[in-house]
């Protein structure tokens, strides 16, 4: 394997820009597949409403839909970063398709980003196919009280996702069953990170004040929904969420180098 | 050395089950997974209603029914994709073996296999609810089980036709998976659907299973039920037995 290249201002950013359009099209190559989960999305919606009937739930107020709407945003941000982006990365490297890239491009960081713009991008389709759903199956109208901090809140959702998703699979990739880690991650990690409104729990009010993760999620739904759902002013939770980002970003990008000189010089993949 | 169909039955489980335990993560998961579904649906309940341990240990059985209903949907299916996918699947067609005997050992080792998920995840659940009186229902509930999941067999086989023909798993998985799903009937009071959508639950074998088996797990065992679904798994079996010979058949004449 060669030694990477010498990363230069434009020439990085022309490649990050053909990493994004790479992405975008492998994502988008299948459009029936896109068509068939925006359209049986609200079926899976009715499934989760008929089941909570089943525990007894009557009746749901708009307010609280509101709430399900931006839960299960986030938990579908979640599962399809740790799924399609994290296990993206995973699949590429168990085809070899890694070594290909670190061959001829400047580094594996550009790619991962480039990536991960493009899974940002095609992740909107997940939120207009809940918006749809909620649409549909309630006639609920999505409410957004201020869509500025809104936007803001689903970039660092997403920038965040993107950052943790990388760490996560460097951290199992060498897992035969890396499969089985995610499919109880994806249960575990929404419930650390935001998912679940604060009101709901004094303990989940206490998770979501002290999980630095949790904050672009909470973020999400208070700006949505107008209120304050954790004690401390909008613009702190901004900066907390972008702090953790950048502490993020420093610690994938770290970690990418690692990943790239083991796989480079040693052949080895993954972290440990 | 001529190899009888019986040995042949038990070489192909033997080796679908080597194949299955190389991931042993995967059967844990099986355990844990209704867990964390149950219980963070229950978790979500409880903000708006009581949800009483009979709730939850009925809920808890229907999502067991249900995960382990759409396992059995998609193992016939995948089977043959996949082998047709690796270029095995014609090196099948042509072992003496025989193509009915492998689909029949490896479904009848995912049954087991789900049968033993099964017991383990509700073992708990069941003795803590019912004493060693659960237990003994649990084995009953256990045969209605295997029973139930048979006519899944079935549709899976029916699915993977359908699968061949488009000559796309994913697609016609997602598009599958929802309506198997909420035509389950397996985890909601079925009388809250439109009366043409409740049909459709009563002619699947989903609802029947679960239905059957809660029933006789809180001490209400019905014959019919059993009955119906005796018949089911007849129906649905030879369905897609039928409609799994005239893929053969294809597969033999076009080579595709």
């Amino acid at each position: 394997m060669q030694p990477s290249r010498e990363i230069s201002g434009g020439g990085a950013l022309n490649e990050l820009i053909v990493e994004v359009w790479r992405g975008l099209r492998l994502l988008l190559s299948r459009p029936s597949l896109i068509l068939i989960n925006v359209l049986t999305a609200p079926l899976w919606l009715a499934f989760f409403i008929l089941t909570l009937r089943g525990f007894g739930v009557l009746s749901l107020g708009r307010q609280i839909l509101q709430l399900f709407l931006w839960a299960a945003y986030a938990f579908t941000l979640y599962s399809s970063w740790l799924w399609g982006f994290g296990h993206g990365l995973i699949q590429e490297s168990s085809e070899g398709i890694l070594e290909s890239l670190m061959s001829i491009t400047r580094g594996l960081l550009n790619h991962i980003i480039g990536w991960g713009i493009a899974y940002a991008i095609y992740s909107l389709l997940d939120f207009a196919a809940l918006i749809f759903s909620f649409y549909i199956v309630f006639g609920l109208v999505l409410e957004i009280r201020h869509p500025l901090i809104l936007a803001l809140s689903i970039v660092l959702a997403s920038l965040e996702l993107l950052l943790i998703s990388t760490i996560y699979a460097m951290l199992v990739i060498r897992l035969r069953s890396s499969w089985v880690i995610t499919n109880i991650m994806q249960f575990l990690m929404p419930v650390l990170g935001g998912l679940i409104p604060s009101e709901t729990n004094k303990y989940v009010t206490l998770i979501n004040e002290h999980s630095p993760i949790a904050y672009p999620f909470v973020l999400m739904r208070e700006s949505a929904l107008g209120y304050l759902e954790i004690p401390i002013p909008i613009p702190y939770q901004l900066i907390i969420s972008l702090v953790t980002v950048l502490l993020l970003f420093v610690m994938t990008a770290l970690l990418v180098r690692l990943f790239d000189r083991r796989l480079r010089y040693e052949g080895k993949l993954g972290l440990a | 050395m001529r190899v009888s169909k019986l040995d042949a039955l038990y070489a192909v489980m033997v080796n679908e089950l080597k194949i299955i335990s190389r991931e042993p993560g995967g059967l844990v998961l099986l355990v844990l997974l209704p867990y964390f579904i149950a219980g963070g649906m229950a978790f979500i309940a409880s903000f708006f209603a009581r949800v009483t341990v009979g709730v939850f240990v009925r809920q808890f059985l229907g999502f067991e029914v249900l995960m382990l209903s759409l396992i059995m949907v998609q193992t016939g299916a995948r089977f043959l994709w996949e082998e047709r996918g690796g270029g095995r699947l014609e090196f099948l067609l042509v072992s003496p073996t025989g193509m009915y005997v492998i689909l029949l050992g490896t479904s009848l080792v995912m049954v087991l296999v789900n049968i033993g998920a099964f017991t383990i995840a509700s073992l708990p659940i069941l003795y803590l609810n019912y004493g060693l009186v659960g237990m003994v229902k649990l084995i009953i509930a256990l045969l209605t089980l295997f029973i139930g999941l048979l006519p899944l067999y079935g549709i899976g086989l029916l699915v993977a036709g359908i699968i061949m023909r488009l000559n796309d798993a994913d697609t016609v998985a997602n598009i599958v998976t929802p309506i198997l799903t909420i035509l389950s009937g397996a985890t909601y009071p079925i009388y809250v659907l439109p009366w043409w959508i409740r049909g459709l639950v009563y002619i699947l074998p989903m609802y029947q299973t679960f239905y059957s088996m809660y029933m006789e797990i809180i001490g209400n065992a019905s014959l019919n039920l059993v009955i119906n679904l005796v018949l089911s798994a007849i129906a649905y079996l030879s369905l897609g037995v039928t409609t799994y010979a005239a893929l053969e058949r294809d597969f033999r004449r076009r080579g595709t």
